[in-house]
């Protein structure tokens, strides 16, 4: 999601501008009773502003449609998972930035209107870096708007869904962004050492949360905690091999109860179909082969713990140059 | 010795660049209500100072859709408080997703 707390329609109060894996970019209104429920942000057309719709909800079906320059319909087009408003060409009003999935490109959707009545263009420009159209590795989550090195131009720093941060440095000028190839901050996922850190999913907020006068780095993702296996006695190695090959049969078993279900689906009418898929979870058998699983599951965890993969958030703190160089508090320095 | 990196920029990605490489220390997990904040779809944080105290609330979206925030723990800076929902109108903030 990355929401971005931003005044979008100056009036003076801060909003939430932010897209969903649905595919379109939305405002939250602030006022001064609070939030206001979600609304699209809309082009000067009327429609919802996106680049690929996921899924539409007011239609509650799959939709894989896009708006590229020169293209209506592009049934291959990347979905928009992210949407930041940013002054791109300094006129004065807020345009919009719609980050897409799996390909990790931004697209710039111009603002025609103004600050307090903006018309969005119904096409997207895709945004280049280091001179190629610009793609997160690994997929892009959502971007933020910083002046990174405070040479006055916005930079781009942006997550990847593979778990790295990216920062774009701007080398254009004020109203007429450039950004330069991208730059690791944080590296892909790695599985050194067993500190937690994070994996995959990165989305990052980008803040000098010290205080110190550096930008540092706050990071929700996703993570997997590895335990370390401890050694069994023969009694219990034993009795893991026996929990795994029961634990096999078991599994088999509910696999076959589910391919039954849905032979017989394929024996009926959609209606009595469905209403046997709904009912199935509740009959005797599921009921019984589930907590059999579960059982099962939990004893051989107990013995052979499991990898997790669990969700976090991280803060990375930006070390200055003079801290880096200090020698370490009780160090013997050789000298 | 400094823990120092596990952060450093590929060379092939920093050849554009002409400013030292940024340098962090090692990660902290940030807590809420003294438990990592695991069990939320793809979090996606902001630090900022929502309600004017000069103290910055953790926000939070989600996968889902749904915004949760937590105020900061006094004299700590990665604890924070019981996670609960953006709301608009009393009803929880929830934006479509599929």
């Amino acid at each position: 999601m990355g929401p971005q707390f931003v005044d979008f329609d100056a009036d003076g109060h801060t909003d939430i501008v932010t897209a969903t894996f649905e595919g379109h970019a939305f405002v939250v209104r602030g006022s001064e009773t609070g939030w206001q429920q979600p609304e699209h942000i809309l082009d000067a057309a009327g429609a919802p502003i996106g680049i690929g719709l996921y899924y539409d909800m007011e239609a509650n079906e799959y939709r894989h449609v896009g708006q590229k320059e020169g293209e209506e319909v592009d049934y291959s087009a990347p979905h928009c998972v992210s949407a930041v408003a940013f002054d791109w060409d300094a006129d004065g009003d807020l345009d919009l930035l719609l980050g897409s999935k799996d390909e990790g490109g931004l697209y710039l959707r111009l603002n025609q209107g103004t600050a307090t009545a903006p018309a969005f263009v119904s096409t997207n420009r895709r945004v280049e870096a280091g001179g190629q159209p610009l793609a997160v590795p690994g997929g892009l989550t959502a971007p933020r708007l910083v002046d990174w090195n405070a040479d006055g131009l916005t930079d781009l720093v942006c997550g990847s869904f593979e778990g790295g941060v990216y920062l774009y440095l701007n080398t254009g000028a004020v109203g007429a962004p450039a950004f330069a190839a991208p730059r690791a901050l944080v590296t892909p996922k790695s599985t050194e050492g067993s500190a937690s850190r994070p994996e995959e999913g990165a989305y990052v907020d980008v803040l000098d949360h010290d205080g110190d006068g550096d930008l540092d780095l706050v990071v929700g993702a996703y993570h997997t905690v590895r335990p370390t296996a401890r050694a069994l006695s023969p009694a219990e190695q034993a009795e893991l091999a026996t929990l795994d090959a029961e634990l096999e049969q078991v599994e088999a078993a509910y696999q076959a109860f589910w391919n039954d279900i849905f032979e017989k689906m394929g024996e009926l009418d959609e209606e009595a179909g469905n209403e046997l898929l709904e009912r199935a979870d509740s009959l005797p058998e599921a009921v019984e082969l589930e907590a059999r699983l579960q059982s099962l599951t939990e004893r051989v965890e107990a013995l052979r713990p499991a990898s997790k993969r669990t969700s976090g958030v991280w803060l990375f703190l930006q070390e200055s140059p003079a801290t880096e160089d200090a020698a370490p508090t009780g160090a013997d320095s050789g000298r | 010795m400094l823990i120092l990196t596990t952060l450093l920029a590929p060379a092939a990605l920093g050849a554009a660049f002409q400013e030292p490489t940024p340098r962090f220390a090692a990660p902290v997990e940030l807590t809420s209500a003294g438990a990592p904040f695991t069990g939320i779809l793809y979090p996606s944080p902001v630090l900022r100072d929502l309600d004017g105290d000069g103290r910055r609330e953790l926000i939070l979206g989600d996968l889902f859709g749904a915004l949760w925030h937590c105020a900061p723990t006094a004299g700590s800076s990665t604890a924070f408080g019981e996670r609960g929902r953006l709301e608009a109108n009393g009803e929880p903030l929830e934006l479509n997703n599929w």
